[in-house]
């Protein structure tokens, strides 16, 4: 699936970019992601810090769903638009979230 | 006597802090808001902490040697040490504890070690903005192991004990909290200022009732709650 589609399956847009999704990762510890997470991911998380963009630049994350309701700091964004990494936002939990996903036939 | 201080400050160590974070300037800094005593606090590192003691030291300001280590939890915790030479022995077991991965400044930030005129001599390689592989209680293994003081850091904010956990573990113990807003808990409460920059470098919030600034003086208030903020 596209970024894109995220979209239509009911996440908020907050900065743009697109491309190819493959996978999707669940995981708010920081180092837990950096490690594992793999290019071409879809993260949902509820951390909102600006490391989580230097996180998804380094590991290949395109897409990054802010879950639970929670909003991304004004930095957070501005680092996101400079990297090219897209952000939305749910107020479904990643449980939920992810199964959206899942469906979708990300692994 | 009745002192001044600030106990959570980084320099330009820290991957997230200024550049502008150098002795000289930030001397000048304390100098102008009244700040009288200070603990250095780099993420997972001290290897500024000898030379900001020594400029400090020349404008009539003490530091403690500390550090803000991150646990595996990603919980912060300061960590304040007896003297700068057990504080380069904490902080190269530290570094030993961390992911061995090469930090990206373009991504994470500069890590930058500084001489007494402000000159960068040099750069970290380690990750400083990533966990050690510590729990919280190997971490107060090893605080105690040091002699040193172990408090946890901003608990009610990001990576803040009661933020990442959702409250204080009953195990370890902790010699005291630091916080932004009201908490209820039966210990000292530091507050401080958590430079990251020198515009945040502000009036001291902290009273210390000591003899001298010395840190046994130092573990003395906080320990016996002769310190409050103001």
């Amino acid at each position: 699936m596209k970024v894109s589609d995220l979209e239509e399956l009911g996440f908020k847009r907050i900065t743009d970019g697109d491309g190819e999704l493959k996978h999707g990762y669940i995981c708010d510890l920081l180092s837990e992601v950096m490690a594992k997470a793999e290019a071409d991911t879809v993260w949902l998380t509820v951390q909102s810090h600006m490391n989580v963009i230097a996180v998804a630049a380094i590991t290949g994350i395109r897409a990054i769903v802010l879950c639970n309701g929670h909003k991304f700091d004004e930095d957070t964004m501005e680092k996101a638009k400079a990297e090219k990494i897209s952000l939305f936002t749910t107020s479904l939990n990643a449980f939920e979230a992810g199964g959206k996903l899942y469906d979708k036939g990300l692994r | 006597m009745i002192f001044k201080g600030d106990f959570h400050i980084h320099t330009c160590l820290s991957p997230c802090a200024d550049i502008t974070m150098v002795p000289g300037a930030m001397a000048s800094a304390f100098e102008k808001a009244g700040t009288e005593w200070v603990a250095i606090t780099d993420h997972n590192s001290c290897g500024n902490v000898e030379v900001f003691e020594k400029v400090l030291g020349v404008h009539g300001i003490k530091s403690i040697p500390g550090i803000e280590v991150q646990t595996i939890e990603e919980v912060h915790v300061l960590v304040y040490l007896k003297s700068t030479k057990i504080a380069m022995d904490f902080s190269n077991e530290i570094r030993r504890h961390l992911p061995n991965v090469e930090n990206d400044p373009e991504h994470f930030g500069y890590q930058l070690f500084v001489d007494e005129n402000d000159n960068f001599i040099g750069m970290e390689s380690a990750m400083l903005s990533a966990s050690t592989d510590l729990t919280i209680d190997d971490l107060w293994q090893m605080v105690k192991r040091y002699d040193g003081l172990f408090v946890y850091a901003h608990i009610d904010r990001m990576f803040g004990v009661v933020k990442q956990l959702g409250f204080i573990p009953e195990y370890p113990p902790f010699d005291a909290v630091e916080a932004k807003g009201d908490v209820k808990v039966n210990c000292t409460i530091l507050r401080s200022s958590d430079a990251h920059a020198l515009s945040q470098i502000g009036k001291p919030k902290m009273r210390i009732k000591a003899r001298s600034r010395t840190f046994d003086e130092f573990r003395k208030a906080l320990i016996g709650k002769d310190m409050w903020s103001f």
